[in-house]
């Protein structure tokens, strides 16, 4: 097209050509010159502040992004960095309290059986030069098309970096078979440190274990999402941070302060992705009829995976439509990154109970 | 026409504030629809401008003094960038299925409806790449649709032209695969590719 700009030598264009006629380029967009200049001024008072106090760290600039977060793997779902506790869409009390709700003395008998048996699992030593290890499997709807196409289940490893400060390799990702290097969440020009966009063991067990002290910290600290509840916003940013090697006493406060959360439920019919049905715990983001739910085994307690549904029919899909799912296969703490358990040190295998 | 490039190369390495705000200027809009293109979200393409611009200014020091244009440069970070924010995509879903969902029917100034079918091309287009490995994706939104070379592809992933030209190879096979298989009747699979086949058939002429 523009080979003028480099001189280079003529090139055989046959694949080019072929593939502009196949898939035509999007037509171009453009922001309006107001955001341009927004954008523009941000990147010339980070060169000035930069250029002023060179020593010291930049900050961060960039608002975070009104949408959900670019890393794939730390799972949160953060939005921008504002905090509202703004009122549930419906419920007795209008407004979302963490208060204990009576009605949901199920769900929380549940949760205290499954934080119980949590408590009493043996905590791992994670090093800050190590990584954990997941294997998963695990898929979901694709929605860019305006219809949600499920994708087939994956097979997925991810290393995580345990380093506490900020990195720009945040770990590796391996699924069916094609290895990527998972970068700072987007927005995070100085890298991303640990905590809840990347939750490293370590910042794990920082956490509060009084369920009244993390459940208020999780209340003042997850993003806010304005197509969310509170309630639901949190209630997910505890599923974000399931799913991976957690000390122990830090997961059974977290579950002990999801039962605390208004509308948790019992799901007896859970089954994560692989079909493996086991106790269920779910919420309604109500707003938009969507279910999620968290498996844990019958017999261990251990979390399974987890299932997102539409519970009304939507533009997209019916009512009943998987939106993701996700099966935890393994856990460990490894060396390296791309290192597979088998002979390291603190393998913890799931699902072979 | 080179002089003047390696001359902006220069002084962007050196960190002059005025050769950034020449190559915001010169270069945002290109990697805005670059990021577009790749994730096919208005809003992760504007951070990943953003973010891009910030980048090559933490990493001005890098640039090589001679060169040519800097926009390989650029998309190549904005590349890794779009990467990130596609591989979000699976938590994406959630938030996509929480947006309001457009209606066509809304406003019928010709305008308005160009570019609703620019919209829907943008996601069909969105589906088709989603059949592609992401090698294949990146080489072929920089070198088909941003119009680098194969040499400067190659200089913004930092890969060999050899490996530029493979991975459009195959990026054309698969995609001739996929119209091929839309024009089949409809099986189990219609529902899949149906996005394909839109990408696949000449859209171009509806949308203008």
């Amino acid at each position: 097209m523009n080979d003028k700009a480099t001189g280079a030598s003529p090139e055989r264009h046959g694949d080019r050509d072929e593939i502009a006629r196949l898939l035509p380029a999007p037509a171009d967009w453009d922001l309006p010159r107001g955001q341009h200049l927004r954008r523009k001024d941000l990147l010339m008072h980070h060169i000035d502040h930069d250029q002023v106090a060179p020593t010291r760290p930049a900050r961060r600039l960039l608002r975070p992004a009104v949408l959900a977060p670019a890393t794939a793997l730390v799972l949160a779902c953060a939005v921008t960095a504002g905090i509202t506790l703004n009122g549930s869409d419906r419920g007795p009390a209008g407004t979302a309290s963490h208060g204990a709700a009576t009605d949901m003395q199920p769900a929380a008998a549940l949760l205290e059986r499954i934080s119980d048996a949590t408590e009493k699992r043996t905590d791992p030593t994670v090093r800050d030069d190590q990584f954990l290890y997941t294997r998963e499997k695990a898929n979901g709807a694709d929605l860019t098309s305006g219809k949600a196409v499920l994708g087939p289940l994956v097979d997925r490893e991810t290393w995580s970096a345990q380093e506490p400060g900020p990195l720009r390799t945040l770990g590796m990702t391996r699924e069916d078979g094609e290895t990527s290097r998972i970068n700072a969440n987007l927005g995070d020009t100085n890298g991303t440190p640990a905590g809840l966009g990347r939750p490293t063991y370590h910042w794990l067990s920082s956490l509060p274990t009084d369920p009244d002290k993390l459940l208020a910290y999780l209340y003042a600290n997850t993003p806010a999402a304005e197509s969310r509840e509170r309630d639901q916003a949190v209630f997910e940013q505890i599923g974000s941070l399931l799913g991976g090697l957690m000390p122990p006493r830090t997961a059974a406060a977290l579950y002990r302060a999801a039962a605390k959360i208004p509308g948790v439920t019992p799901a007896p019919k859970a089954r994560d992705a692989i079909g493996r049905q086991g106790l269920g715990i779910a919420r309604d983001d109500t707003r938009y009829g969507i279910r999620t739910e968290w498996i844990f085994d019958k017999k261990d307690y251990s979390f399974l995976g987890s299932r997102t549904y539409l519970t009304k029919d939507a533009p997209y899909a019916k009512a009943g439509a998987l939106l993701s799912s996700e099966a935890e296969l393994e856990h460990a703490v490894v060396d390296r990154a791309g290192q597979q358990p088998g002979d390291a040190k603190g393998t913890q295998n799931k699902g072979q109970n | 026409m080179r002089d003047s490039e390696n001359d902006v190369r220069r002084r962007v390495r050196e960190g002059d504030r005025e050769a950034f705000a020449q190559l915001y200027d010169e270069f945002a809009r290109a990697v805005y629809n670059h990021g577009l293109r790749l994730t096919g979200d208005w809003s992760t393409a504007e951070e990943i401008m953003s973010d891009t611009f910030l980048t090559a200014w933490r990493t001005h020091e890098r640039v090589q003094e001679d060169g040519g244009s800097l926009l390989p440069w650029l998309l190549g970070i904005a590349t890794h960038k779009a990467d990130n924010a596609r591989r979000g995509a699976r938590r994406r879903q959630l938030f996509l299925a929480r947006q309001p969902q457009p209606r066509v029917e809304e406003d019928f100034a010709p305008r308005t409806v160009g570019r609703i079918d620019d919209a829907r091309y943008l996601r069909a287009v969105q589906a088709a790449l989603s059949r592609l490995r992401r090698q294949e994706r990146e080489v072929l939104a920089l070198c088909v649709w941003s119009g680098l070379d194969y040499q400067q592809t190659a200089e913004a992933l930092g890969i060999a032209v050899g490996t530029v030209r493979s991975r459009l190879s195959r990026a054309r096979r698969k995609l001739a695969q996929l119209a091929a298989e839309e024009r089949e009747p409809p099986t189990a699979r219609g529902e899949m590719t149906s996005a394909a086949a839109i990408a696949a058939l000449p859209v171009r002429e509806e949308l203008t």
